[in-house]
Protein backbone atom coordinates (compact mmCIF):
# COMPACT_ATOMS: atom_id res chain seq x y z
CA UNK A 1 0.00 0.00 0.00
CA UNK A 2 1.37 3.57 -0.76
CA UNK A 3 1.98 5.34 2.34
CA UNK A 4 0.22 8.45 1.13
CA UNK A 5 -3.10 5.61 1.55
CA UNK A 6 -1.90 4.65 4.93
CA UNK A 7 -1.68 8.24 5.72
CA UNK A 8 -5.31 8.64 4.47
CA UNK A 9 -6.60 5.71 6.82
CA UNK A 10 -4.93 7.43 9.95
CA UNK A 11 -6.78 10.54 9.17
CA UNK A 12 -9.92 8.70 8.76
CA UNK A 13 -9.30 7.11 11.75
CA UNK A 14 -9.57 3.60 10.82
CA UNK A 15 -7.73 1.12 12.56
CA UNK A 16 -6.66 -0.54 9.06
CA UNK A 17 -3.63 2.14 9.31
CA UNK A 18 -2.20 0.20 12.22
CA UNK A 19 -2.07 -3.29 10.28
CA UNK A 20 -0.96 -1.04 7.37
CA UNK A 21 1.87 0.38 9.09
CA UNK A 22 2.74 -2.59 10.73
CA UNK A 23 2.56 -5.06 7.20
CA UNK A 24 4.97 -2.35 5.37
CA UNK A 25 7.14 -1.17 8.07
CA UNK A 26 6.72 -3.74 11.38
CA UNK A 27 10.13 -5.29 10.06
CA UNK A 28 12.26 -1.91 9.76
CA UNK A 29 10.87 -0.37 13.22
CA UNK A 30 11.85 -3.21 15.00
CA UNK A 31 15.05 -3.34 13.94
CA UNK A 32 15.62 0.09 15.31
CA UNK A 33 14.44 -0.84 18.35
CA UNK A 34 16.37 -3.99 18.38
CA UNK A 35 19.64 -2.26 17.75
CA UNK A 36 18.96 -0.24 20.99
CA UNK A 37 17.51 -3.05 23.11
CA UNK A 38 18.63 -6.40 21.97
CA UNK A 39 15.75 -8.11 23.52
CA UNK A 40 12.84 -9.18 21.27
CA UNK A 41 9.70 -8.66 23.72
CA UNK A 42 11.15 -5.22 24.60
CA UNK A 43 11.52 -4.41 20.79
CA UNK A 44 8.15 -5.91 19.63
CA UNK A 45 6.44 -4.03 22.80
CA UNK A 46 8.43 -0.15 21.36
CA UNK A 47 6.87 -1.24 18.45
CA UNK A 48 3.34 -1.74 19.42
CA UNK A 49 3.97 1.64 21.09
CA UNK A 50 5.46 3.24 17.83
CA UNK A 51 2.04 2.26 16.49
CA UNK A 52 -0.07 3.74 18.97
CA UNK A 53 2.04 7.20 19.20
CA UNK A 54 1.51 7.11 15.27
CA UNK A 55 -1.95 6.95 15.89
CA UNK A 56 -1.90 9.76 18.63
CA UNK A 57 0.05 11.75 16.02
CA UNK A 58 -1.62 11.39 12.85
CA UNK A 59 -4.02 13.22 12.18
CA UNK A 60 -3.12 16.17 13.09
CA UNK A 61 0.17 15.45 11.63
CA UNK A 62 1.30 14.38 8.27
CA UNK A 63 4.72 12.60 7.71
CA UNK A 64 6.49 13.89 4.64
CA UNK A 65 8.40 10.16 5.17
CA UNK A 66 6.35 7.49 7.14
CA UNK A 67 9.36 5.60 7.66
CA UNK A 68 11.74 7.93 8.54
CA UNK A 69 8.79 9.16 11.31
CA UNK A 70 7.76 6.10 12.47
CA UNK A 71 11.80 5.60 13.16
CA UNK A 72 12.27 8.19 15.08
CA UNK A 73 8.79 7.61 17.62
CA UNK A 74 10.53 4.14 17.96
CA UNK A 75 14.28 4.90 18.28
CA UNK A 76 12.97 7.75 21.11
CA UNK A 77 10.90 4.80 22.56
CA UNK A 78 13.71 2.27 22.54
CA UNK A 79 16.13 5.15 24.12
CA UNK A 80 13.48 5.68 26.98
CA UNK A 81 13.37 1.92 27.90
CA UNK A 82 16.58 1.18 27.32
CA UNK A 83 17.93 4.33 30.12
CA UNK A 84 15.13 2.65 32.51
CA UNK A 85 16.60 -0.44 32.47
CA UNK A 86 20.18 1.24 33.21
CA UNK A 87 19.37 2.97 36.23
CA UNK A 88 19.50 -0.46 37.01
CA UNK A 89 21.91 -2.03 35.01
CA UNK A 90 24.14 -1.37 32.15
CA UNK A 91 22.79 -2.49 29.34
CA UNK A 92 23.90 -4.45 26.84
CA UNK A 93 23.44 -3.46 22.87
CA UNK A 94 25.63 -0.43 20.62
CA UNK A 95 24.31 2.08 22.83
CA UNK A 96 27.33 2.01 25.85
CA UNK A 97 29.28 1.87 22.80
CA UNK A 98 28.13 4.63 20.69
CA UNK A 99 28.08 6.72 23.51
CA UNK A 100 31.25 6.31 24.46
CA UNK A 101 32.29 7.17 20.66
CA UNK A 102 29.70 9.98 20.75
CA UNK A 103 32.05 11.61 23.87
CA UNK A 104 34.75 12.16 21.39
CA UNK A 105 32.91 14.69 19.98
CA UNK A 106 32.09 16.27 23.24
CA UNK A 107 33.85 20.16 22.70
CA UNK A 108 36.02 21.82 25.25
CA UNK A 109 34.31 24.47 26.76
CA UNK A 110 34.42 27.11 29.22
CA UNK A 111 32.39 26.48 32.63
CA UNK A 112 30.90 29.84 32.62
CA UNK A 113 29.36 29.23 28.42
CA UNK A 114 25.34 28.47 28.31
CA UNK A 115 24.51 24.65 26.95
CA UNK A 116 23.18 25.42 23.92
CA UNK A 117 19.50 25.06 22.60
CA UNK A 118 18.57 21.85 21.30
CA UNK A 119 17.03 23.45 18.05
CA UNK A 120 20.37 24.92 16.99
CA UNK A 121 22.56 21.96 17.52
CA UNK A 122 19.74 19.63 15.90
CA UNK A 123 20.34 22.40 13.10
CA UNK A 124 24.06 22.06 13.07
CA UNK A 125 23.67 18.23 13.05
CA UNK A 126 21.81 18.16 10.06
CA UNK A 127 23.83 20.75 8.39
CA UNK A 128 27.19 18.87 9.52
CA UNK A 129 25.86 15.74 8.07
CA UNK A 130 24.08 17.01 4.42
CA UNK A 131 27.52 18.04 3.99
CA UNK A 132 29.21 14.87 4.59
CA UNK A 133 30.00 12.92 0.83
CA UNK A 134 27.36 10.76 0.66
CA UNK A 135 28.90 7.16 1.68
CA UNK A 136 30.54 8.72 4.58
CA UNK A 137 26.88 10.37 5.66
CA UNK A 138 25.49 6.94 5.13
CA UNK A 139 27.82 5.04 7.09
CA UNK A 140 27.58 8.15 9.74
CA UNK A 141 23.61 8.04 10.05
CA UNK A 142 23.86 4.16 10.55
CA UNK A 143 25.88 4.03 13.12
CA UNK A 144 24.56 7.31 15.61
CA UNK A 145 21.12 6.76 14.17
CA UNK A 146 20.35 3.36 13.75
CA UNK A 147 22.93 2.15 16.14
CA UNK A 148 24.15 -0.34 13.87
CA UNK A 149 27.22 -2.34 14.74
CA UNK A 150 30.28 -1.74 13.19
CA UNK A 151 30.53 -5.37 11.58
CA UNK A 152 27.02 -4.98 10.32
CA UNK A 153 28.42 -1.56 8.73
CA UNK A 154 31.19 -3.40 7.33
CA UNK A 155 28.83 -5.54 6.12
CA UNK A 156 26.48 -3.54 4.13
CA UNK A 157 29.16 -1.63 2.85
CA UNK A 158 31.30 -4.27 1.71
CA UNK A 159 34.25 -2.97 3.49
CA UNK A 160 36.34 -4.10 6.24
CA UNK A 161 35.88 -3.16 10.06
CA UNK A 162 38.93 -1.26 10.04
CA UNK A 163 37.75 1.12 7.37
CA UNK A 164 34.60 1.62 8.79
CA UNK A 165 35.98 2.30 12.70
CA UNK A 166 38.66 4.75 10.91
CA UNK A 167 36.29 6.49 8.98
CA UNK A 168 33.84 6.95 11.84
CA UNK A 169 36.68 8.79 13.47
CA UNK A 170 37.31 10.97 11.12
CA UNK A 171 33.90 11.67 11.13
CA UNK A 172 33.53 12.13 15.22
CA UNK A 173 36.86 14.54 14.77
CA UNK A 174 35.33 16.27 12.19
CA UNK A 175 32.22 16.62 14.57
CA UNK A 176 34.26 18.22 17.14
CA UNK A 177 35.98 20.67 14.94
CA UNK A 178 32.34 21.91 13.91
CA UNK A 179 30.91 22.27 16.50
CA UNK A 180 33.67 24.08 18.60
CA UNK A 181 33.82 26.35 15.58
CA UNK A 182 29.98 27.14 15.72
CA UNK A 183 30.65 27.62 19.51
CA UNK A 184 28.14 25.09 20.89
CA UNK A 185 28.35 23.95 24.42
CA UNK A 186 26.39 20.68 25.48
CA UNK B 1 25.48 13.31 29.59
CA UNK B 2 26.48 15.48 27.45
CA UNK B 3 27.26 12.60 25.09
CA UNK B 4 23.68 11.36 25.78
CA UNK B 5 22.41 15.21 24.70
CA UNK B 6 24.16 14.42 21.48
CA UNK B 7 22.66 11.03 20.68
CA UNK B 8 19.20 12.42 21.58
CA UNK B 9 20.01 15.74 19.36
CA UNK B 10 21.29 13.24 16.41
CA UNK B 11 17.69 10.94 16.65
CA UNK B 12 15.94 14.67 15.25
CA UNK B 13 18.02 14.48 12.33
CA UNK B 14 16.27 15.03 9.26
CA UNK B 15 14.06 12.46 7.83
CA UNK B 16 15.90 12.35 4.37
CA UNK B 17 19.13 11.36 6.23
CA UNK B 18 17.44 8.49 7.74
CA UNK B 19 15.66 7.69 4.70
CA UNK B 20 18.90 7.56 2.95
CA UNK B 21 20.71 5.44 4.83
CA UNK B 22 18.11 3.00 6.09
CA UNK B 23 19.75 -0.65 6.48
CA UNK B 24 20.19 -2.24 3.52
CA UNK B 25 21.09 0.43 1.44
CA UNK B 26 24.35 1.14 -0.20
CA UNK B 27 25.57 3.90 -1.40
CA UNK B 28 25.63 3.97 -5.53
CA UNK B 29 29.71 4.93 -5.86
CA UNK B 30 29.75 6.03 -9.49
CA UNK B 31 26.88 8.04 -9.93
CA UNK B 32 28.05 9.81 -12.62
CA UNK B 33 27.02 7.10 -15.21
CA UNK B 34 24.00 5.44 -14.63
CA UNK B 35 22.03 5.71 -10.26
CA UNK B 36 23.22 1.98 -9.88
CA UNK B 37 26.15 1.57 -11.70
CA UNK B 38 27.90 0.06 -8.58
CA UNK B 39 25.00 -2.14 -7.56
CA UNK B 40 25.95 -4.42 -9.92
CA UNK B 41 28.35 -5.95 -6.96
CA UNK B 42 25.06 -6.91 -5.17
CA UNK B 43 23.41 -7.74 -8.59
CA UNK B 44 26.29 -10.12 -9.00
CA UNK B 45 25.00 -11.46 -5.98
CA UNK B 46 21.46 -12.03 -6.93
CA UNK B 47 19.81 -14.93 -8.70
CA UNK B 48 16.27 -15.50 -10.38
CA UNK B 49 14.62 -18.52 -9.58
CA UNK B 50 10.86 -19.56 -11.70
CA UNK B 51 9.24 -21.21 -9.00
CA UNK B 52 5.15 -21.82 -9.95
CA UNK B 53 5.63 -19.41 -12.93
CA UNK B 54 7.08 -16.42 -10.56
CA UNK B 55 10.32 -15.17 -10.82
CA UNK B 56 12.17 -14.70 -7.21
CA UNK B 57 14.91 -12.33 -6.52
CA UNK B 58 17.42 -13.56 -3.70
CA UNK B 59 20.85 -12.56 -2.67
CA UNK B 60 23.36 -16.07 -2.22
CA UNK B 61 24.62 -16.68 1.13
CA UNK B 62 26.94 -14.76 3.36
CA UNK B 63 29.81 -17.49 4.33
CA UNK B 64 28.70 -20.17 6.87
CA UNK B 65 24.97 -20.13 5.26
CA UNK B 66 23.84 -23.25 3.15
CA UNK B 67 23.32 -22.84 -0.32
CA UNK B 68 20.71 -25.10 -1.85
CA UNK B 69 21.09 -27.31 -4.79
CA UNK B 70 24.35 -29.13 -6.13
CA UNK B 71 27.10 -26.61 -6.73
CA UNK B 72 29.41 -28.46 -7.34
CA UNK B 73 29.84 -31.72 -10.51
CA UNK B 74 32.24 -32.97 -12.69
CA UNK B 75 31.27 -30.64 -15.19
CA UNK B 76 32.18 -27.67 -12.85
CA UNK B 77 30.68 -25.50 -10.63
CA UNK B 78 26.87 -24.06 -11.18
CA UNK B 79 25.88 -20.98 -10.12
CA UNK B 80 22.58 -22.03 -8.01
CA UNK B 81 19.10 -20.66 -8.41
CA UNK B 82 17.61 -19.89 -4.62
CA UNK B 83 14.01 -20.21 -3.78
CA UNK B 84 13.38 -17.11 -2.04
CA UNK B 85 10.03 -14.99 -1.93
CA UNK B 86 10.34 -11.63 -3.61
CA UNK B 87 9.89 -9.66 -0.31
CA UNK B 88 9.58 -5.66 -0.16
CA UNK B 89 12.43 -5.30 0.74
CA UNK B 90 14.12 -7.60 -2.14
CA UNK B 91 11.82 -5.56 -4.38
CA UNK B 92 13.36 -2.13 -3.24
CA UNK B 93 16.42 -3.47 -3.91
CA UNK B 94 15.41 -4.96 -7.25
CA UNK B 95 14.06 -1.56 -7.97
CA UNK B 96 17.88 -0.57 -7.46
CA UNK B 97 19.65 -3.38 -9.41
CA UNK B 98 19.51 -3.30 -13.26
CA UNK B 99 18.55 -6.60 -14.70
CA UNK B 100 15.68 -8.48 -17.12
CA UNK B 101 14.83 -11.63 -18.46
CA UNK B 102 14.44 -12.81 -21.63
CA UNK B 103 13.98 -16.85 -22.96
CA UNK B 104 14.17 -18.07 -19.35
CA UNK B 105 17.44 -16.40 -18.34
CA UNK B 106 18.22 -13.37 -16.37
CA UNK B 107 20.24 -11.09 -17.37
CA UNK B 108 21.85 -8.83 -14.98
CA UNK B 109 23.94 -5.68 -15.18
CA UNK B 110 27.70 -5.85 -15.84
CA UNK B 111 29.26 -2.78 -17.32
CA UNK B 112 28.54 0.67 -19.06
CA UNK B 113 30.89 1.14 -22.19
CA UNK B 114 30.73 5.17 -23.47
CA UNK B 115 31.90 4.61 -26.68
CA UNK B 116 30.66 1.15 -27.91
CA UNK B 117 28.32 1.76 -30.03
CA UNK B 118 29.00 -0.81 -33.07
CA UNK B 119 28.63 -3.16 -30.31
CA UNK B 120 24.98 -3.43 -30.67
CA UNK B 121 23.66 -6.24 -32.81
CA UNK B 122 20.04 -7.35 -33.42
CA UNK B 123 16.69 -5.79 -31.91
CA UNK B 124 15.67 -9.07 -29.17
CA UNK B 125 13.08 -7.45 -27.67
CA UNK B 126 12.03 -4.58 -25.30
CA UNK B 127 11.87 -4.61 -21.47
CA UNK B 128 8.41 -3.83 -20.19
CA UNK B 129 9.27 -2.86 -16.36
CA UNK B 130 9.16 -4.76 -13.14
CA UNK B 131 8.26 -7.58 -11.65
CA UNK B 132 5.72 -6.97 -8.49
CA UNK B 133 4.07 -8.85 -6.05
CA UNK B 134 0.98 -8.67 -7.88
CA UNK B 135 2.76 -10.73 -11.17
CA UNK B 136 0.20 -13.82 -11.45
CA UNK B 137 1.06 -17.49 -10.62
CA UNK B 138 0.58 -18.51 -14.29
CA UNK B 139 2.96 -15.07 -15.45
CA UNK B 140 4.86 -14.67 -18.50
CA UNK B 141 8.40 -12.87 -17.55
CA UNK B 142 10.01 -12.97 -19.95
CA UNK B 143 10.93 -9.18 -20.78
CA UNK B 144 10.22 -8.02 -17.40
CA UNK B 145 13.09 -6.65 -15.32
CA UNK B 146 14.07 -3.91 -13.45
CA UNK B 147 14.88 -1.45 -16.31
CA UNK B 148 12.56 -0.41 -19.24
CA UNK B 149 13.66 -0.05 -23.27
CA UNK B 150 14.88 -1.96 -25.98
CA UNK B 151 18.22 -4.67 -25.71
CA UNK B 152 20.08 -6.14 -28.02
CA UNK B 153 22.46 -8.89 -28.72
CA UNK B 154 25.95 -7.59 -28.86
CA UNK B 155 27.60 -8.46 -31.54
CA UNK B 156 30.31 -11.27 -31.65
CA UNK B 157 28.66 -12.37 -27.99
CA UNK B 158 26.31 -15.33 -27.11
CA UNK B 159 23.04 -13.84 -26.49
CA UNK B 160 22.72 -16.36 -24.12
CA UNK B 161 25.59 -14.78 -22.42
CA UNK B 162 25.37 -11.46 -22.73
CA UNK B 163 22.96 -8.92 -24.74
CA UNK B 164 23.21 -5.14 -24.40
CA UNK B 165 21.01 -1.65 -24.26
CA UNK B 166 21.50 1.42 -25.83
CA UNK B 167 21.79 4.78 -23.63
CA UNK B 168 22.68 7.09 -25.74
CA UNK B 169 25.48 9.67 -27.28
CA UNK B 170 26.87 6.16 -28.22
CA UNK B 171 26.93 4.52 -24.89
CA UNK B 172 26.28 1.21 -24.13
CA UNK B 173 25.03 -0.85 -21.10
CA UNK B 174 25.75 -4.47 -21.37
CA UNK B 175 24.34 -7.44 -19.13
CA UNK B 176 25.39 -11.01 -18.52
CA UNK B 177 23.65 -13.91 -17.98
CA UNK B 178 25.43 -14.98 -14.38
CA UNK B 179 23.23 -17.09 -12.96
CA UNK B 180 22.08 -21.12 -14.04
CA UNK B 181 25.36 -21.84 -15.95
CA UNK B 182 28.11 -24.00 -15.27
CA UNK B 183 31.59 -23.64 -15.63
CA UNK B 184 34.92 -25.89 -14.67
CA UNK B 185 38.14 -23.76 -16.12
CA UNK B 186 38.51 -20.05 -16.07
CA UNK B 187 38.60 -20.63 -20.23
CA UNK B 188 34.88 -21.67 -20.91
CA UNK B 189 34.29 -18.20 -18.88
CA UNK B 190 37.23 -15.42 -20.37
CA UNK B 191 37.68 -17.26 -23.59
CA UNK B 192 34.19 -19.08 -24.78
CA UNK B 193 32.34 -16.37 -23.65
CA UNK B 194 34.28 -12.82 -23.39
CA UNK B 195 36.73 -13.70 -25.55
CA UNK B 196 39.62 -12.44 -23.98
CA UNK B 197 42.64 -13.16 -25.47
CA UNK B 198 41.73 -12.32 -28.86
CA UNK B 199 40.01 -8.85 -28.26
CA UNK B 200 42.79 -6.97 -26.46
CA UNK B 201 43.66 -3.20 -27.52
CA UNK B 202 44.73 -2.01 -23.96
CA UNK B 203 45.32 -2.85 -20.66
CA UNK B 204 44.53 -0.83 -17.38
CA UNK B 205 44.50 -1.34 -13.75
CA UNK B 206 43.66 0.91 -10.49
CA UNK B 207 43.83 0.08 -6.73
CA UNK B 208 41.07 -1.25 -4.91
CA UNK B 209 40.96 2.48 -2.82
CA UNK B 210 41.29 4.10 -6.33
CA UNK B 211 38.32 2.31 -7.46
CA UNK B 212 36.32 2.45 -4.39
CA UNK B 213 36.02 6.31 -4.35
CA UNK B 214 35.88 6.68 -7.95
CA UNK B 215 39.58 8.98 -8.24
CA UNK B 216 40.19 6.93 -11.49
CA UNK B 217 43.96 6.89 -10.84
CA UNK B 218 44.34 4.16 -13.76
CA UNK B 219 47.77 3.41 -14.84
CA UNK B 220 48.73 1.77 -18.21
CA UNK B 221 50.28 -1.43 -19.02
CA UNK B 222 51.75 -3.31 -22.54
CA UNK B 223 49.20 -6.00 -23.30
CA UNK B 224 52.59 -7.35 -24.80
CA UNK B 225 54.47 -7.48 -21.17
CA UNK B 226 54.64 -11.15 -20.55
CA UNK B 227 53.39 -11.14 -17.07
CA UNK B 228 50.02 -10.16 -18.94
CA UNK B 229 50.06 -12.86 -21.25
CA UNK B 230 51.19 -15.30 -18.83
CA UNK B 231 48.40 -14.19 -16.56
CA UNK B 232 45.63 -14.78 -18.95
CA UNK B 233 47.44 -18.05 -19.62
CA UNK B 234 46.77 -18.64 -15.79
CA UNK B 235 43.42 -17.53 -15.77
CA UNK B 236 42.27 -19.59 -18.49
CA UNK B 237 44.10 -22.55 -17.13
CA UNK B 238 42.56 -23.13 -13.39
CA UNK B 239 39.53 -24.23 -11.95
CA UNK B 240 36.84 -21.95 -10.80
CA UNK B 241 36.60 -22.20 -6.84
CA UNK B 242 33.67 -20.73 -5.08
CA UNK B 243 34.40 -17.64 -2.80
CA UNK B 244 32.49 -18.59 0.03
CA UNK B 245 35.74 -21.38 0.56
CA UNK B 246 37.71 -19.36 0.84
CA UNK B 247 39.74 -18.62 4.09
CA UNK B 248 39.69 -14.96 4.55
CA UNK B 249 41.85 -13.31 7.62
CA UNK B 250 40.32 -13.01 11.05
CA UNK B 251 37.71 -10.98 11.44
CA UNK B 252 36.46 -10.28 7.73
CA UNK B 253 32.95 -11.23 6.47
CA UNK B 254 33.90 -11.64 2.94
CA UNK B 255 36.88 -12.15 0.30
CA UNK B 256 36.11 -8.76 -0.77
CA UNK B 257 37.97 -7.70 2.49
CA UNK B 258 41.03 -8.61 0.49
CA UNK B 259 40.69 -6.74 -2.71
CA UNK B 260 44.04 -5.18 -4.23
CA UNK B 261 43.28 -3.87 -7.32
CA UNK B 262 41.53 -3.86 -10.24
CA UNK B 263 42.50 -4.74 -13.64
CA UNK B 264 40.80 -3.67 -16.99
CA UNK B 265 41.36 -5.33 -20.52
CA UNK B 266 39.83 -2.91 -23.15
CA UNK B 267 38.73 -4.82 -26.16
CA UNK B 268 39.24 -3.95 -29.53
CA UNK B 269 35.50 -3.49 -29.82
CA UNK B 270 34.82 -1.14 -27.25
CA UNK B 271 34.01 -3.68 -24.33
CA UNK B 272 36.04 -4.00 -21.15
CA UNK B 273 36.70 -7.25 -18.90
CA UNK B 274 36.71 -6.48 -15.70
CA UNK B 275 38.22 -8.26 -12.87
CA UNK B 276 39.33 -8.06 -9.17
CA UNK B 277 42.25 -8.75 -7.88
CA UNK B 278 42.33 -10.18 -4.34
CA UNK B 279 45.43 -11.06 -2.06
CA UNK B 280 47.00 -14.57 -2.33
CA UNK B 281 46.38 -14.83 -6.50
CA UNK B 282 42.57 -15.07 -6.36
CA UNK B 283 40.62 -13.11 -8.72
CA UNK B 284 37.17 -12.81 -9.92
CA UNK B 285 35.42 -11.05 -12.80
CA UNK B 286 33.17 -8.39 -12.03
CA UNK B 287 29.89 -9.79 -13.49
CA UNK B 288 30.73 -13.32 -11.52
CA UNK B 289 30.80 -12.38 -8.00
CA UNK B 290 30.66 -15.71 -6.53
CA UNK B 291 33.47 -17.61 -8.22
CA UNK B 292 37.40 -16.90 -8.59
CA UNK B 293 40.45 -18.64 -9.95
CA UNK B 294 43.80 -18.67 -7.39
CA UNK B 295 46.62 -17.34 -9.96
CA UNK B 296 49.82 -19.22 -9.06
CA UNK B 297 51.80 -17.46 -6.93
CA UNK B 298 54.74 -16.84 -8.73
CA UNK B 299 53.13 -15.81 -11.79
CA UNK B 300 50.30 -13.45 -9.88
CA UNK B 301 53.84 -11.85 -8.15
CA UNK B 302 54.90 -11.67 -11.59
CA UNK B 303 51.94 -9.47 -12.01
CA UNK B 304 52.31 -7.25 -9.24
CA UNK B 305 55.68 -6.23 -9.55
CA UNK B 306 55.01 -5.06 -12.84
CA UNK B 307 52.25 -3.10 -11.59
CA UNK B 308 54.57 -1.35 -8.83
CA UNK B 309 57.14 -0.53 -11.17
CA UNK B 310 54.69 0.79 -13.61
CA UNK B 311 53.26 3.11 -10.56
CA UNK B 312 57.04 4.18 -9.71
CA UNK B 313 58.16 5.03 -13.07
CA UNK B 314 54.58 6.74 -13.69
CA UNK B 315 55.46 9.43 -10.60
Amino acid sequence: MDDRQIIELYNERSEAAISATADKYGKYCYSVAYHILYNEQDSEECVNDTYLRTWEAIPPQCPVNLPAFLGKITRNLALNRYRYYVREKRGCGQIPLVLDELQECVPAVNSTEQAVEEKHLVEVLNRFTHELPVEKRMMFVRRYWYLSSIGEIAEDFEISEGKVKMTLLRIRNKLKQTLEKEGIVL
Amino acid sequence: MKNERLLDALGKMDEDLIAEAAPGRKPSKKAKTVAWVKWAAVAACLCLVAVGGIWKLTTLPTKGEPLSGNLISEEGITIPPMEVALSKDAAAMADMIGFFIYEGRCYVYYENFSEAEEIVGEHLGTVTGMIDEWTPEEGYVDFAGSIRGDFYSVKGYDPEFMLCTKVGNGAVTTYICNNGITVKYGKELYEDRLHLSENIAGVQYESRESWFYSKEELYELDKEEACIREFIEKLDAEEFLLCRDIEVQEGWQHMVDSEIYHLYFNGMDGTKVHLRLHENGYVRFQGLWDLCVKIPEESYAKLLTAFAQNEEASE
